[in-house]
């Protein structure tokens, strides 16, 4: 990484290589980086694997999580009935959420008997083991999935766009100064004050959150 | 348990008359309402004359010790729509009229002269008085009056001005446990009617009165026990609603592509996660609010919540998922704590949230507003309150503000707004839009165990009918569940888990020393749906009015550019049993 004085006095830190940005935080702090997950977030990793394989074989959830926990589930766009067909392409949208009430959580939920109600909409790929390679997959997290498996997926670390990554961070300055402790970024390490000055223009960084 | 009848067109005033059940004698709830309805309401009268009627009644288990019993039924014919209607809410007002030994409160015949009443009902009976400093108050301020007047320890039904000014969007007002008026029977226009006939509020005090007696007290105390067990162990009434509440769904009706947004337009929200129930209940914690939150008590699911504004004072109820749709994504705002100030305004005019966003995005369309305009959706929700001659549009709901200002693209069926899932996307909800007896509603086909619905022969989902048939079932399951005074949030964890089903069917065999089955409770909620379209036929209405509008069938919606397929003959097919 290379530092350079803009004529403002800001610092530009300017990468060829990914950005790796670590903090440690309050718990409490955690409801901060909701709409991040909510939005989606990009996971590195195989992809035309299936839905199951993803969460289980490189996530690393039990299939007895994903199937008592996972039971409304998008693939771009389209609900699953059938994880263990459903495959994920290079750049796919995955979106887990719980069961859902009501008519139309009843109609959503994977394998529910009021599927048909939605089948003009409904996930209708296949698994092609063929096809496996690197890739990326945009995650969405939502209610129960998002309290119970997003820190785990923070503390791993999530692949997010700089500027959306600093809105976190801005439209909650006061609570991050209090409750945020060390700032790595790329190694270095940074007072949060110091750190969220900083300009690191566009483009994607891995962020990784800790707890204290 | 009797019932309640106060004709307010007698001679010399309003009379009041308690009179036994009669034929209407082991109903509860919307199987009540709908019977008075079928059989006392002359189908063509006009919906603000005196030969309309409307009813208001607990459910089968309602002030009993049995958890989520609260739900109330209001019945009519629908300014709205024409049809019949049973409206229901949550709320005290339910358990606290059961408490009191009524079956329903009947008003009936239309009041003479200007005078506005206010109703008294305690253990000791009936009084009705007029009382013309109640004109024109809003929902808020006419509770806390009636608490100034009767104490801290009642209950409230009540209009605001938008029911007064007998418009067709107008909700009747139900007290939640903490005696605000953020409860309410919301579609069809209930408001309207009671203002029709010159009622403004009915305060109910139990106070000496306890908790109805079961003919089995300690079966009754198992099968209660088990009840609230299953609803507590299942994820969606154990967890999901209580930590999220209703607006849980925004975030997956919206990946579905099923989130209306723009008046229809689209099936996608950009702005979904700022209004999801994930960001609300965080807002509302970090506030001093509370997202766990039980309407009446006895519910043991808790899906309502407190809304604080940014000074962390009370601002309204959390608001519910299709509210947050209504003011948010249909009319492209993003804003919780605008949404949040419309559910308030619309809670204290008493107008059905649902119709009043709808409405607001039809006159977006129309050019009265730019989508994502919060401050002139709350302008425009200030001119119903007002009664200004925009607001007496606007407050008719969607259909009458779409003819009124030349717009083509209205989201109704049978006068009635649709709610927050775009038919297109999820065309089974679709089919039940289009027949339901109630207009566009989204409550009318719910789900229940899978054992009521193969009762009576079991039919493949993946057939073409098979969407007509699951719908058709769910309607008459909802028939039922809307009889017994249960909250409908019960059906998840009655369909998967066979035994809470069991537990329902214990509550009401312990309690009147029956013996139903799944049949029977399969038989009531046909029973309730025959007397329903019996009534809507006599009134006029045919197949060509269980339709959607036609732009649903030729406009595809994005992200999956879909236009809703079920056909004329499918649909025709659904009440066939």
């Amino acid at each position: 990484m290379t530092r350079r004085e803009k004529s403002n006095g800001k610092t530009i830190f300017q990468s060829t290589s990914p950005r790796h940005i670590s903090l440690t935080v309050e718990a409490s702090l955690l409801p901060a980086f909701s709409q991040l997950l909510q939005n989606g977030f990009w996971i590195k990793g195989t992809v035309g694997c299936s839905v199951k394989s993803f969460l289980c074989e490189q996530i690393g959830l039990s299939p007895e999580y994903l199937e008592k926990r996972i039971q409304t589930i998008f693939l771009d766009g389209q609900p699953v009935d059938n994880v263990e067909t459903a495959t994920l392409r290079d750049g796919a949208t995955l979106s887990l959420s719980a069961a859902m009430p009501g008519l139309a959580g009843a109609i959503l939920r994977r394998g529910g008997y009021y599927a048909p109600m939605r089948d003009q909409i409904s996930f209708k790929g296949e698994t092609t083991s063929a096809s496996m390679q690197s890739g990326k997959v945009l995650v969405k997290l939502f209610n129960i999935p998002l309290q119970e498996v997003g820190p785990i997926f923070l503390r791993h670390g999530i692949w997010v766009e700089s500027d959306k990554f600093k809105d976190v961070l801005k439209a909650r300055a006061d609570d991050f100064q209090r409750g945020c402790g060390d700032v790595l970024a790329d190694g270095r390490q940074f007072e949060f004050k110091q750190f969220l000055e900083m300009d690191w223009g566009m483009g994607d960084i891995f962020l990784q959150v800790k707890t204290v | 348990m009797d019932i309640i009848r106060i004709n307010m067109g007698a001679s010399g005033g309003p009379k009041v008359s308690v009179v036994p059940s009669g034929e209407y004698a082991g109903l509860g709830g919307r199987a009540l309402t709908s019977s008075v309805i079928s059989k006392e309401v002359p189908p063509l009268c006009h919906p603000l004359s005196e030969d309309n009627k409307l009813v208001i009644a607990p459910g089968l288990l309602s002030g009993t010790s049995a958890a989520m019993s609260g739900r109330i039924s209001v019945g009519f014919k629908g300014p709205l729509t024409g049809t019949i209607k049973e409206s229901n809410s949550g709320g005290q007002p339910s358990q606290v009229l059961a408490r009191l030994g009524y079956a329903a409160i009947i008003l009936e015949g239309k009041s003479k002269g200007n005078n506005l009443y206010k109703v008294f009902i305690n253990k000791d009976g009936v009084k009705i008085t007029p009382d013309n400093s109640l004109k024109l108050l809003g929902n808020y301020a006419l509770v806390e009056k009636m608490k100034g007047e009767y104490g801290d320890k009642i209950s409230c039904i009540s209009i605001g001005p938008a029911g007064e000014m007998k418009m067709s969007a107008a909700s009747i007002a139900f007290t939640d446990m903490e005696m605000r008026p953020t409860r309410h029977a919301g579609r069809g226009g209930g408001g309207a009617v009671m203002g029709s006939k010159g009622v403004k509020v009915i305060v109910l005090d139990d106070t000496g009165l306890k908790n109805r007696v079961p003919k089995d007290p300690e079966k009754f105390t198992q099968a209660n026990k088990a009840w609230v067990d299953g609803l507590k162990k299942h994820p969606v009434t154990g967890e999901g609603l209580p930590a999220y509440g209703t607006n849980i769904l925004a975030n997956v009706i919206n990946e579905a592509g099923a989130y209306p947004t723009n008046n229809f337009l689209l099936g996608r929200f950009p702005g979904t996660s700022k209004i999801s129930g994930e960001t609300e209940a965080e807002l509302e914690k970090a506030r001093g609010g509370n997202p766990t939150h039980g309407c009446h008590r006895g519910c043991v699911i808790q899906c309502s919540g407190i809304y604080m504004d940014k000074d962390g004072k009370y601002l309204t109820k959390q608001p519910e998922y299709e509210t947050v749709w209504a003011h948010g994504a249909n009319c492209g705002i993003d804003d919780l704590d605008a949404i949040a100030m419309m559910d308030r305004l619309d809670d204290d005019y008493g107008i059905d949230t649902i119709e009043m966003g709808a409405t607001i995005g039809v006159a977006m369309e129309a050019g009265l507003a730019k989508f994502g305009d919060a401050d002139a959706a709350i302008r425009l929700i200030k001119e119903v309150g007002k009664g200004t001659d925009l607001g007496r549009i606007l407050g008719n709901g969607a259909a009458v503000t779409g003819k009124v200002f030349g717009v083509e693209r209205v989201p109704v069926v049978k006068s009635q707004s649709m709610p927050a899932y775009d038919p297109r996307a999820v065309q089974g909800i679709g089919v039940t839009y289009a027949t339901s007896t109630m207009g566009a509603d989204h409550t009318a086909g719910y789900a229940v165990a899978t054992n009521i619905l193969k009762v009576g022969g079991y039919v493949d989902p993946l057939k073409p009918e098979g969407q007509v048939e699951l719908s058709r079932n769910l309607q008459i399951a909802t028939a039922a569940i809307d009889s017994t005074g249960m909250c409908l949030f019960i059906a998840f964890a009655v369909l998967d888990q066979p035994e809470t089903f069991q537990a329902l069917l214990d509550l009401l065999n312990t309690f009147y020393g029956l013996n139903l089955t799944g049949n029977d409770v399969t038989e009531l909620g046909k029973k309730v749906l025959k007397m329903e379209r019996d009534f809507n036929a006599r009134a006029g209405f045919t197949a060509k009015h269980d339709r959607l509008p036609e732009y649903f069938k030729k406009e595809s919606l994005p992200p999956h550019n879909v236009t809703f397929q079920v056909t004329d003959e499918d649909l025709d097919s659904v009440h066939n049993w």
